[in-house]
């Protein structure tokens, strides 16, 4: 297996509310390797989103401990989860949280003027399949180009990892598949490991491993043999 | 240009009706800012300037059963600008329109001189802030001997 970008040990993440405890995570051991597409399926509330927000640094965790290569995300202060977050992950939320008052392109170039070693955002919105609509603001472009847009802009500083949270979600499913699409390519042309959170249980086919979240723990993981290419899907 | 430039650009030109009414209550608040500092520094500039014209004391001083003989040694007293020798007391009197005797504060009853008050200038110019510890005791504002004329604290009224 190659070398781990993530390594979840005994992994707990408690929310207390008065005195009701919601234990969000419960003891998850999990390893991601480099270059991976890891799919996470579950019901709501199963742990999904706790997990990928501590990964990305915008949660820590109750207990346990989570590396980032070997950088220990539980110890990290705000500062530093900060740096990291800036440097290593590009995030995709289901709605897609473009600035309306800028282009395709000023959305992106708005990462790229303050990341280290950036992409070009006209290459990049041209990776997603966008070089023709690059003026057009937010409200002129589809659900599926907008958050295609996103996915350019988590991409264009060249992150380590890109964390999806429901990126389909808000999609019919032609425009998901373009968008899945869109994060596959991204994957075999730039190598970033893709983490994927979704409801819909079609799209794990395109995962090289798919994680099966119940109650704040991983209930099973699947391996696929291989991966389908995202035109294949159909739901 | 910056993407947050343009963005902020835009954002300006497609809220022109709120940024402008922001610049104006910010405008008004300058404004306001800059006449009452104006108004406190010619308030402070006048009343320095009309103490010193007038020669108002910094320490009003009442001296009791003081024969009149010590009005000299009084008014060499470093810093005593104007010695004032008279009684100064309350006393009641009766107007011709009004039946009633009243009490009056700025009223002199003159009787050969047994007391004398003085009048420090130790610090005419500068140094005269309300808010300075002072040692005041009232003084009537009529016209009354003085030691010297040229040493009268305020004018004739």
């Amino acid at each position: 297996m190659p070398q781990p970008v993530f390594t979840a040990k005994a992994l707990t993440k408690t929310y207390v509310s008065g005195e009701v405890k919601v234990n969000a995570l419960n003891n998850v051991d999990l390893e991601i390797a480099e270059k991976e597409v890891v799919v996470l399926l579950g019901p709501s509330g199963s742990g999904k989103s706790t997990l990928l927000n501590i990964m990305g640094g915008l949660d820590r965790p109750t207990s346990g401990k989570l590396l980032f290569r070997d950088l220990d995300l539980t110890v990290l202060e705000d500062r530093e989860l900060t740096r990291y977050r800036r440097d290593h992950v590009g995030f995709v939320f289901q709605f897609y949280n473009l600035v309306p008052s800028l282009t395709a392109y000023e959305n992106v170039a708005l990462v790229t003027e303050v990341a280290n070693n950036p992409m070009d955002p006209a290459e990049v919105l041209a990776l997603v399949g966008l070089e023709d609509r690059m003026q057009n603001f937010p409200a002129q472009l589809s659900g599926g180009e907008q958050q295609r847009v996103a996915i350019a802009r988590a991409i264009a500083k060249r992150p380590a990892v890109l964390l999806c949270d429901e990126p389909t979600g808000a999609l019919d499913s032609k425009t998901g598949i373009r968008v899945i699409e869109a994060l596959l390519g991204v994957n075999r042309d730039l190598g970033t490991t893709t983490v994927i959170i979704t409801h819909n249980a079609s799209i794990q086919a395109v995962a090289d491993r798919v994680l099966f979240f119940a109650d704040g723990r991983i209930s099973r993981i699947q391996q696929n043999e291989t991966r389908r290419e995202a035109a294949a899907l159909t739901w | 240009m910056a993407a947050l430039d343009i963005k902020l650009l835009r954002d300006i030109r497609r809220l022109w009706a709120q940024v402008l009414a922001i610049a104006l209550v910010v405008g008004g608040g300058v404004a306001t800012l800059v006449l009452a500092v104006g108004s406190h520094r010619s308030l402070e500039e006048t009343r320095t300037a009309y103490y010193e014209r007038y020669a108002f004391a910094d320490v009003f001083a009442r001296v009791r059963r003081a024969p009149k003989a010590l009005v000299g040694r009084i008014a060499e007293i470093p810093g005593v600008a104007a010695v004032d020798p008279r009684i100064a007391r309350l006393a009641l009197l009766t107007y011709p329109a009004s039946p009633s005797r009243r009490a009056g504060s700025s009223f002199q009853y003159l009787t050969p001189a047994i007391t004398a008050s003085t009048v420090s200038t130790s610090a005419r110019a500068g140094s005269r802030s309300p808010g300075a510890p002072k040692k005041l005791s009232s003084t009537s504002r009529l016209p009354a001997p003085m030691a010297s004329p040229k040493d009268r604290a305020f004018p004739p009224s």
